[in-house]
């Protein structure tokens, strides 16, 4: 008996996936509870530190893509693996703007930061 | 000031950098880290002992256990001038120094000389007090024995 897949293999028609159909990890923007950047959670992780903060990451993977917007004038670590190509965090700043890039799942983030002040 | 070990030798930071790596991971806005925090990554405070510059130098930066803190040894100053150097020097400084005060009023004189115009009794009172407080630091300068004095003296 074939298998029904087989005969009618899945195709997804051109143009027709926008960003409705697409999961949390690429279309969420999360308000941090915890310390921790979960990467197939959301997109977006906004989070304002209130003291000596150091971050974690967990589910990383290749080619993902994260912000961070973050605020608080406190130091803020980040993994060993997170390399920090430019940009310096500001405490001043209304909004620090981390973006993170991951080429070598968790073994190798890329971090550029800019700030924002109103 | 903080220093840290780093490689072997002593850095000196006078600031704390923004973005400080560690094995650990980066930590961003390290400014903001706590003092036992930045002791834990080896910034300690730099203290200067007290010393006088002009006879003195500090020199030999390093850990001072009881201090907790880098400091320096000192040292008397090596000198690399004799002290009829120096005290040449000194003469020089003054005869700088007293020719620009008398410059102030020299005009004075020049409207004199070309005009016949009088001299303000008090400006000739006041160039007088000039040329007597040079001839007596002259006579201090040339009178001491001591080239730290001679360095220290203040014109």
């Amino acid at each position: 008996m074939p298998n029904i897949i087989d005969i009618f293999p899945p195709s997804v028609i051109d143009d027709s996936i926008d960003s409705s159909k697409l999961g949390v990890e690429f279309t969420e923007s999360q308000a941090m509870t915890t310390d921790n950047v979960d990467f197939s959670a959301a997109a977006v992780f906004t989070k304002t530190i209130s003291g000596a903060t150091t971050l974690t990451f967990s589910n990383v993977s290749t080619g993902m893509v994260k912000t961070l917007v973050m605020s608080g004038d406190f130091s803020l670590g980040l993994p060993a693996y997170v390399k920090v190509i430019s940009g310096e965090y500001s405490g001043s700043a209304t909004t620090n703007f981390i973006q993170l890039i991951s080429t070598n799942d968790s073994t190798e983030v890329f971090a550029t930061i800019s700030n924002y002040t109103v | 000031m903080k220093a840290r070990l780093e490689r072997g030798k002593i850095v000196k930071y006078k600031k704390i950098p923004n973005t400080l790596k560690t094995i650990s991971g980066t930590i961003l806005n390290a400014s903001k880290l706590s003092t036992e925090r930045l002791e834990q990554l080896g910034f300690m405070d730099v203290i200067t002992p007290l010393y006088d510059a002009n006879t003195e130098s500090i020199y030999n930066m390093h850990f001072d256990n009881e201090l907790n803190a880098f400091t320096y040894d000192i040292k008397d100053r090596d000198y690399s001038v004799t002290i009829d150097q120096a005290k040449l020097a000194k003469l020089e400084e003054l005869r700088n120094y007293t020719h620009s005060e008398l410059s102030v009023t020299d005009w004075y004189i020049t409207r004199r000389s070309e005009l016949g115009t009088p001299i303000p009794q008090s400006v000739l009172d006041s160039r007088q007090a000039i040329r007597d407080s040079h001839n007596q630091r002259d006579n201090d300068i040339f009178e001491l024995d001591n080239i730290a004095e001679v360095l220290e003296y203040v014109i």
